[in-house]
Formats: structure tokens, C-alpha cells, sequence
């Protein structure tokens, strides 16, 4: 017995040393020493999803952290989290940077860093194609019922439009695949999403964009807000892979068509 | 024609052998009580007659029409379902415990199967309920719950219970053992009334005054058997067998 | 704005949320009561057919999550048959959260029944009732007053399992106070948001507790 509250003893005091690792000594730029630590939330088509074997991270977003890594000289690791407190764990260091397709907007900077923008976005309505109904615009939105990811620019977007006097029905789902599945069981009317989702539903022969707004969203690394070092280190890399090209390859790869514009 | 007959009845649990060929005939209006030492068998015998115990060998007769026929656990002979239930309504049973239904008034205890066995309206069930509480005494409690009742008024409920069924044979297993001493008579007094009144009666007792006054016939078990049978003043009086003259010498 | 005028601000749409909370609780609890009632007497059964069955249900959606269950019903079954498409997100919700709640209550049920003194069905035996007056008219209605403090537990239970439906965007008390809390970047409209869940099984427990007194009035 005694062999066993000893053992645990032990165990607590490593643990502990361990979890004292993890808080970013003077000097030292990320969380944990070696590694770059990358929150997502994986569920996000194109941007970071899960690949068919159900375990492998795969996506844009994915492509970027492993870049960005390479040229900081570390190795990266994608830490999955619920997009419900994505941020505050940049507060509690659960990991160094938010990469997940995170708009930069004036009510985030006011609570942390963001990098400069790695590609630009603008929502898009998605209906299904056989059902008729072609939306040209949000105001044919009226009366509907519109399903979107909740917490997200497509919810932000859709409240301005009920602000303005658009009467619609939401669903807010907590992912974004869930608004693309009840689109398909005719359970909506339409999808407002992300127009670099829509990418990845594209080549769906079910999904039809009818309208596409402008790119005036831009994505970009969140980064806790006093980590001059690491903000400084992450937007040399990808004034770097803009320049070298690498940036323009993963657009091609991932989206099928160059976005360089969408960052001018 | 006998209310009941039973041939050779066999009764086991497991291993234990707890009826070894119990056979009786009980003519109308008789009263029956069987007396013996505990694990007798008598209760079981008893809970065979309608059927809270299964029997593995032996006759039932019922109003001389064959109820249960059965030889080591398999039925011989089956009656059906509809025709088993009304037989069965023959046979009251007024338990050791009472078995009163607690959420239910006294009233309501008296007249629920009538209504819904007989299918009685409820003015009639009422009625015929109120008069059998007025034969037990306890017309005036006909709106309590059992719970305010003392053990021998509950007793007493359960017999007008039992009796709203008219049926043609009551069955009384041990009805005043669980009663404290004073309470025991009152519950006495109203099954000697019945007796009077004419009512075929089986008494599984340890009260030897009650049987010796109001049987007509007293049985004695032991170890699963009829050990002795006879007359009251026999039995009491004259006890023929070793085993029987042992156990009055104990309870008397 | 102070705070207090912001949360009061808040109040309407969380009462909207309440609205919903409160009737799939209701409906699901119910429902799962009559479910929960045939699965028992179904487990209780001689037949081995129904008792193996009524087992299995028991076992199934007692050892899955309600998550999953819910999500299965709502996204996963209409992709392998279109036809089960449900419509009404309600609807899906009160079918998962009732199935659910029919296993658990299933167990409460046959609990209660079997703790009834067997003199009850000797004596109903005696008097002539069959199976179902047994039942309908002795045991379960004496199982009822030890059943009262499983029912409100679970009530309680499945009022805070209620907050899993914002999994199918159906609008709670707990998938308003999400999208208030994130649309507003304030977190104070927690406070308001649980004081009302408080509030909800504050009332309930009151029902409860009248409730069993008034059925212990024989006992």
C-alpha cells in the first residue's frame, strides 16, 4: 500500500514539473520548447478536415502550419479543439497559434495578434440544385430557413442581414458539415458559408453557388497578444512563402485556383 | 357431491418433498381444519387448491368436475383457461398477512372484483359491500385505508373480501397467526359466523379451542402427510398415533 | 449599458429557449414513463422472445450515448434510409431523448413493480383478476408512489441532457446562451442562464415532493 501512495507521489510531482514546462520561460517564443502548436478546429473542409481514415489531418490550414513550421526550424503539432473557446486557449497556452481559418476582425485584435492575411474570403449562398430556388442575392433569403456554422463570419454575416430586416429562419450548427448535410436532406432551404468551403463541396454535382459576396474577410494566424517574437517570426515565413512561391502551390493544391489576388 | 376432492397429491421444491400423497374430501357446508407443526405442509396444501401452488402429481376436483390432473409435472388432463378461472371463483382464500390492497379503501377493497371479475355495477358491488362490512362489524370504517385499521379489523376486511365473491368454499391459511393475542377472537368470532351460516370451510390453524369448537373435522399433518383424521373430540380426546398425541402434548 | 440591463435584455430569448427546454422534457419523460412501462412488463415476461428483446433494447440505448443516439437518429439515418428523414428537429429530439429515457425508466419500472409485497398478487390471484387487472389495478398503481423519486431524478437528468440538441441546431436555453455569449463576446449571460436552470429544477422538485406526499397518504 504504502509502495503504491509513494508511486503515485512520484508520478504527481513529475507531472507537475511537466505542466510547469509548458508556461513559455524568458526567451523562449512557444509554448513548448521545440514544437509549434497549432489549434484548429478540425472539421472545416477545406481548411482542416479529417482525411478518409478518420485520424489523419488534412487541409489547407494543415498545409500552412506544416510550412510555417519548417521554416521557424520546429515541429509542428495540430492540437484539434471545439471552435467554442478556440481562442481562449491561446490565453492558457494550450498551444502557440489559432490556424483555422480565423477571420481577422477589429473585436479580435482587441484581444490578440493576428499575422497578416494568408488568403481572402467572402461568404457564399449554397443551395441544393435541384431544388429550384436560385438566390440571387441575400435578400432572397426572405422567409427561408438558412442553415450556417454558429460563431462563425457566416452567423456574423447572417445576424447584420437580420439586423438590416431580413426575416429568415436560422439553423446554427456547431460545424460547418452539419449545415451541408441538412442542405442535402432538404431539411434547408440554403447554406451560407464560407465561400472557401464551398470549394470543397464544389465538384458536388448536388451543390449549387448562387451567390458569392466579396473576398472582404481574410484569414490569418491569431497569436496570444504580447508574443512580439513569435508574430514577428510567423509573418517573416509568410512574406517568405509568398515570395518563393509556396503560398501560390498550396492554393493551386488545395483550392484549385491561384488566391494571390485575395491578399493584395 | 364433495366441494373438493384431491387424490394423492404430490408436491415438490427441488429436492425437498413437501407433499407426500395428500388426499381430502370436503363436503358442503363442512369445516375443515387442519392442524400441525410448521413445515406440515399445510399452507402448501392449502395454496394448491386454487392454484398459488403447482402440483406435481395428483387430483383436483372441483364441485365433482376435474380441475387438475397431473403425473410427475406433466398435465394429464387440461381444463380451459375460461372454464379454470370460473372454478376457480369458487374458492375464496383469507391469507396470514392479510394482503389488503393498501391503496384502496376499505369500501373499494370489498367491492373492486365484483366490479371488475363479475363485471358488477358499482351502486350493486357497493351494496352487497356495504352489508358484507356490516357482517364483519366495520360498516363504519368503509372509508379508511387499511393502514388505520388494527390487524384483526384488517383480517376481518379481507374475509368480507374474500366472502363478496360468493364463493362456495372459503380457504383460511393461518388467518389470525399474525395477530396480536387480543385481536385474535374477533376475527374467531366472525369465521365461527360463517361456519353457522353454512359456509364449506378449510382452516389452517394453530388455534385449538376454535377447531375443536367449529370443525367438523380436524386434519393432522406432519412432514407433508395426513398423519390422523377424524372428529374434533377424536382427534383432541382420543389421539390415536404417536406423532399426534407428541404435538398436543406441545401446543396444549 | 450596465450589466443588469444588458442580462435583462437577455431574458426574452432565453425564455424562448426555456419554452423548448422545458417541453422536450416534459414529452420526453412522459413518453419514456408508457415506453419504459411496456419494456418492464415486457422483461418480466415468461414469453423469452419479448424478454430478450425488451433486453436488448434496455441494453442498447442504455449503453450508447444519448449524443450519439440523437445524431444517429437526426444525421445519420436518413443518409443509409432518405425515407426516415425527420423534418422537425423537435421531433428528432423528443424521438432520441424518449427512446433514451424508456430504458432508463424500464429499469426503474420493473425495480418498483418487483418491490411489491407478492401477497398483493396472491390475494389478486385469489380474488379472480387476470394478468392485466393485476397490473392495471394492484401493482402498478402501488408502484407509482416508489417510483416518484426516479421520475424526478429523471427529470432533472434529461433537463440538462436537453442542452445536447444544439447538436441539431435546435434553439435551448443552452444553444441561446452559446450563440449570446459568442455573438456578444460577453460571458455574463451565464449567470442569467443557469439561475434559470436553477429556477426550472427548483419548480420540479417542489412538484415532486407534493406529488409524493400526496401518494403516501395509505402508506
Amino acid at each position: 500500500m504504502k509502495k503504491i501512495i509513494f508511486a503515485f507521489a512520484v508520478l504527481a510531482c513529475a507531472l507537475s514539473f511537466s505542466a510547469c514546462n509548458k508556461k513559455v520561460e524568458a526567451g523562449e517564443f512557444t509554448v513548448e520548447k521545440g514544437k509549434f502548436k497549432v489549434g484548429m478546429e478540425i472539421g472545416y473542409p477545406p481548411m482542416e478536415y479529417y482525411d478518409a481514415d478518420g485520424k489523419t489531418p488534412v487541409g489547407f490550414d494543415i498545409e500552412l502550419g506544416k510550412a510555417v513550421s519548417a521554416k521557424l526550424g520546429l515541429e509542428v503539432e495540430f492540437v484539434d479543439t471545439a471552435w467554442d473557446g478556440i481562442f481562449a486557449g491561446l490565453e492558457t497556452q494550450k498551444y502557440d497559434v489559432v490556424m483555422s481559418a480565423a477571420t481577422i476582425t477589429p473585436e479580435r485584435l482587441q484581444s490578440m495578434e493576428f499575422s497578416k492575411p494568408y488568403v481572402g474570403n467572402g461568404q457564399t449562398i449554397v443551395v441544393k440544385s435541384d431544388s429550384g430556388f436560385k438566390p440571387a442575392s441575400p435578400k432572397d433569403l426572405e422567409g427561408k430557413i438558412v442553415a450556417y456554422q454558429a460563431e462563425t463570419t457566416s452567423d456574423i454575416f447572417m445576424e447584420k442581414q437580420a439586423q438590416a430586416g431580413l426575416k429568415f429562419t436560422p439553423a446554427e450548427f456547431d460545424k460547418v458539415i452539419n449545415a451541408y448535410d441538412e442542405l442535402k436532406l432538404g431539411r434547408c432551404d440554403a447554406v451560407v458559408s464560407d465561400a472557401l468551403v464551398y470549394a470543397n463541396y464544389a465538384n458536388d454535382p448536388a451543390f449549387t453557388s448562387t451567390w458569392v459576396g466579396e473576398a472582404d474577410e481574410f484569414f490569418g494566424v491569431a497569436i496570444r497578444k504580447g508574443n512580439s517574437v513569435l508574430l514577428e517570426k510567423v509573418n517573416a515565413a509568410l512574406d517568405e512563402m509568398i515570395a518563393d512561391g509556396t503560398m501560390k502551390a498550396l492554393y493551386l493544391k488545395v483550392f484549385g485556383s491561384d488566391l494571390s489576388d485575395t491578399i493584395k | 357431491m364433495s366441494i373438493i376432492k384431491t387424490e394423492n397429491i404430490d408436491v415438490s421444491f427441488g429436492d425437498l418433498h413437501v407433499l407426500k400423497g395428500v388426499s381430502l374430501t370436503v363436503e358442503p357446508k363442512e369445516v375443515v381444519c387442519i392442524i400441525g407443526p410448521s413445515g406440515a405442509g399445510k399452507s402448501t396444501f392449502l395454496r394448491t387448491l386454487n392454484h398459488l401452488e403447482k402440483i406435481d402429481t395428483g387430483k383436483i376436483f372441483v364441485d365433482d368436475k376435474l380441475l387438475d390432473d397431473y403425473e410427475n409435472g406433466k398435465i394429464n388432463f387440461k381444463v380451459t383457461k375460461k372454464e379454470r378461472a370460473k372454478i376457480l371463483l369458487e374458492m375464496g382464500m383469507v391469507f396470514q398477512r392479510f394482503n389488503l390492497f393498501p391503496h384502496k379503501t376499505v369500501l373499494e377493497n370489498v367491492m373492486i372484483a365484483p366490479v371488475h371479475v363479475k363485471k358488477q355495477s358499482k351502486e350493486e358491488a357497493k351494496k352487497r359491500a356495504l352489508d358484507l362490512l356490516e357482517r364483519v362489524g366495520l360498516k363504519d370504517k368503509a372509508n379508511e385505508y387499511p393502514n388505520r385499521l388494527s390487524g384483526g379489523q384488517q383480517q376481518r376486511v379481507a374475509i368480507a373480501r374474500a366472502l363478496a365473491m360468493e364463493p362456495k368454499i372459503m380457504l383460511f391459511d393461518e388467518p389470525t397467526s399474525a395477530l396480536d393475542p387480543e385481536l385474535v377472537g374477533e376475527v374467531l368470532n366472525v369465521m365461527k359466523g360463517l361456519a353457522k351460516d353454512g359456509m364449506t370451510m378449510i382452516v389452517v390453524t394453530h388455534e385449538m379451542a376454535f377447531a375443536r369448537e367449529v370443525a367438523n373435522r380436524v386434519l393432522f399433518m406432519e412432514s407433508g402427510a395426513i398423519v390422523e383424521e377424524g372428529s374434533p373430540e377424536e382427534i383432541f380426546t382420543k389421539p390415536k398415533s404417536e406423532r399426534l398425541q407428541q404435538f398436543l402434548k406441545s401446543v396444549l | 449599458m450596465t450589466s443588469l440591463q444588458k442580462i435583462i435584455g437577455w431574458i426574452p430569448a432565453l425564455l424562448e429557449g426555456a419554452k423548448i427546454t422545458i417541453l422536450l422534457t416534459l414529452t420526453s419523460v412522459a413518453a419514456g414513463i408508457v415506453i419504459g412501462l411496456f419494456l418492464s412488463l415486457g422483461k418480466m415476461s415468461k414469453k423469452q422472445i419479448l424478454k430478450k428483446l425488451c433486453g436488448a433494447y434496455i441494453f442498447f440505448f442504455r449503453g450508447t450515448p444519448l449524443l450519439m443516439q440523437l445524431y444517429f437518429l437526426y444525421f445519420g439515418l436518413p443518409k443509409i434510409f432518405p425515407m426516415l428523414t425527420l423534418r422537425s428537429k423537435f421531433l428528432a429530439a423528443f424521438i432520441a431523448f424518449s427512446l433514451n429515457s424508456g430504458a432508463y425508466m424500464a429499469e426503474y419500472i420493473r425495480a418498483a413493480i418487483q418491490s411489491i409485497d407478492k401477497g398483493q398478487k396472491e390475494a389478486s390471484h385469489a380474488l379472480g383478476f387476470n394478468y392485466w387487472q393485476t397490473m392495471g389495478l394492484i401493482i402498478v398503481p402501488q408502484s407509482i408512489r416508489r417510483l416518484i423519486p426516479s421520475i424526478g431524478n429523471e427529470f432533472i437528468m434529461i433537463l440538462k441532457d436537453a442542452s445536447l440538441v444544439s447538436l441539431i441546431a435546435l434553439e435551448d436555453i443552452t444553444k441561446v446562451t452559446r450563440s449570446i455569449a459568442s455573438s456578444s463576446g460577453n460571458e455574463l449571460v451565464y449567470i442569467p442562464a443557469m439561475i434559470l436552470y436553477l429556477i426550472i429544477t427548483a419548480v420540479f422538485s417542489v412538484v415532486f415532493n407534493r406529488t409524493e406526499k400526496k401518494f403516501s397518504v395509505y402508506e
